[in-house]
């Protein structure tokens, strides 16, 4: 893509190109449709295999794919540390989506941050959508509580 | 079992939370405002939780059936527990092309009772598709080992 300029421009300048592009997408899709269809029947096999058998098959997958991350042995040890948190998190009841979420936009919620205050100041904490922002995690949180009072209440007065 | 690592996990959550606010405020003051935004509010929440687990009241025995049952749910958690130790001390010793082979198959032949056959398969299957994918058509580095390091 050595000298190409992204851009409306492209559709006069470089049209070939434009519909090089196209018939790849086309012919790969065509292929992408045939290979999945012939093999469709040997990966149907493996929703049959007995899960205990694929368990070192991915303990060795995801070992792998940690370390490789970042070519780091370390990853592995925080890979099991964490694997093991999240088993009992899942054991316990403890809602996991919320640590994937931070740590997938953590960077970029630490990076708006430092712009925002940047821009705005200390104040930025008071502007109109700030204040809505924080009211909704306090709302959600005081909200989390009171259900489990409620319920806590409700099994109570179910027992008499 | 269940009440302990209850109260384990939250203790474990709240040890995350405060070390994460204790190395924070030795950062900048510009670098710690994150996660001193998720630390404190994380710590009190974690501590609160903690507070919780051991104020609640102990769960009544369950039924001989359900007995049994956790039971086996120990037994089985224990395992895979155990194994994925053995895992991560045999990777972290030997590496992935040594390791891996051996550990697979010792998984298939006396945790899974898989035949001899079946174990010897899956081990050399890992090898091969560590060596050939990932070794030579990949050309990446796998880790060696901490032993072979060392030596």
């Amino acid at each position: 893509m050595l000298g190409i300029q992204p851009g409306p421009m492209i559709a006069l300048t470089g049209l070939d190109l434009v519909w090089a592009l196209i018939w790849t997408l086309c012919i790969a899709n065509i292929l992408a449709v045939v290979m999945l269809v012939l093999c469709a029947p040997a990966f149907g096999k493996l929703a049959f295999v007995r899960g205990g058998l694929l368990i070192p098959f991915v303990i060795t997958l995801a070992f792998l794919g940690s370390y490789l991350s970042q070519t780091a042995w370390e990853n592995i040890v925080l890979l099991c540390a964490l694997g093991v948190l999240g088993y009992f998190f899942k054991k316990h009841r403890w809602p996991r989506p919320p640590f994937v979420i931070g740590l997938v936009l953590g960077p970029i919620a630490e990076d708006s941050l430092h712009k925002a205050l940047g821009i705005w100041g200390p104040t930025f904490f008071l502007r109109p959508l700030s204040l809505v922002m924080i009211a909704l995690i306090i709302a959600s949180v005081a909200f989390y509580v009171w259900r489990q009072r409620h319920r806590k209440q409700a099994a109570v007065s179910y027992e008499y | 079992m269940s009440i302990s690592s209850r109260i384990l996990t939250a203790a474990v959550m709240l040890v995350i939370f405060a070390g994460m606010t204790v190395m924070a405020l030795g950062f900048p003051a510009q670098a710690q405002l994150m996660p001193l935004l998720i630390g404190v509010p994380g710590t009190v929440m974690a501590l609160v939780q903690l507070i919780k687990e051991l104020r609640a009241p102990a769960e009544a025995p369950p039924a001989a059936e359900a007995a049994i049952e956790a039971r086996e749910e120990q037994g089985r958690e224990r395992k895979m527990l155990l194994w994925l130790a053995l895992f991560l001390a045999g990777v972290l010793a030997f590496g992935f092309l040594w390791a891996t082979p051996v550990l697979v198959f010792a998984f298939l032949r006396f945790g899974e009772r898989e035949s001899w056959t079946i174990a010897a398969i899956g081990a050399i299957g890992t090898w091969l598709v560590l060596y050939v994918v990932f070794v030579r058509l990949l050309e990446l580095f796998l880790f060696e080992g901490l032993v072979p390091i060392a030596f």
